[in-house]
């Protein structure tokens, strides 16, 4: 198991910002937005994902994200609003 | 990164307890925590050893689950120039949250990347180490809700990284895909297939782009 792990986080690490072509490159730029969305996506599709909280907390989220561009600050006043939504 | 500590702590703790019930010493507990260093492969892995699956299931869904560190290796080779010891140790330690931070930060020091995986590396495992001391003591983190932190780390990632209509697009066909994969496939081929696919509309995207 632990051999599998490393074998999967080695194997893109290997390779080498000259071997890979034009095009590949360009989509490898895009890995990180793409794999967030996705990872995004499918956490908030959980049977037990208490959306009616979590859905309107990712938005204020996104907004706080969009004006500051701080990870601490997202993460504070998102994780803050769903406690504070949970309390009441 | 604090944040990011706060909520690996209790998934840590969590783990711990887990292990423990499924019948891992904590000797195997705090092992799998150095040697794998994956979280929710970890989690797996305890849940089918306590169920009695056989090893080939438990490695399969290792491999389902960590295949797309695969994609966050190549973004990361693009991104930092790492010589062939610090790609053998950044293998050990690359994880969900330490590529996002790392990439986000927009810088190329490779240190960036160790300290910010270094010190989730330590986190988790000072946390599996409380977790097997405090027995059942700590509450499920999901009831607590801080199961949370994780989707709204990576919605934080992201949203800065959408800069106009092209990273849009590639975002929303991203989670397209993903939804769409996860009525059929486990989670990882799920995100594979959205990353690789939404990757590539990028890409093409951007083919009449000038090159820096």
């Amino acid at each position: 198991m632990a051999a599998v792990t490393y074998g999967s986080r080695l194997a893109g690490l290997l390779v080498s910002q000259d071997a890979v072509p034009k095009t590949a490159a360009r989509a490898f730029r895009f890995i990180p937005i793409a794999v967030f969305g996705a990872l995004v996506t499918l956490f908030f599709q959980g049977e037990d994902a208490d959306l009616e909280l979590r859905i309107p907390v990712a938005l204020a989220t996104s907004a706080v994200m969009f004006r500051f561009r701080q990870l601490w600050a997202g993460l504070a006043a998102g994780m803050g609003l769903y406690f504070l939504a949970r309390a009441f | 990164m604090l944040p990011l500590w706060l909520g690996v702590v209790p998934f840590g703790i969590a783990y711990a307890l887990a292990a423990g019930e499924a019948g891992l010493s904590s000797f195997e507990t705090q092992a799998m925590s150095v040697v794998v260093f994956a979280g929710a492969s970890q989690f797996s892995a305890a849940a089918l050893f306590g169920d009695g699956a056989a090893g080939f299931s438990i490695v399969l869904t290792a491999l389902a689950l960590n295949i797309r560190h695969v994609l966050y290796g190549l973004s990361l080779s693009q991104r930092f120039e790492l010589s062939r010891r610090q790609r053998l140790l950044a293998a050990h330690l690359l994880t969900d949250e330490a590529f996002g931070v790392a990439y986000a930060s927009g810088t190329s020091n490779p240190g960036f990347l160790f300290g910010t995986a270094t010190s989730l590396f330590f986190a988790w495992n000072l946390a599996t180490l409380a977790g097997i001391g405090l027995g059942g003591v700590f509450a499920d983190p999901s009831e607590l809700g801080l199961d949370f932190i994780f989707p709204l780390a990576f919605l934080a990632l992201l949203v800065p990284l959408v800069r106009g209509r092209v990273e849009l697009s590639v975002a929303v066909v991203a989670a397209g895909v993903a939804w769409l994969g996860s009525q059929v496939w486990p989670v990882g081929p799920s995100v594979v297939a959205a990353g690789v696919m939404a990757s590539l509309l990028g890409a093409w995207l951007t083919r009449r782009e000038v090159p820096e």
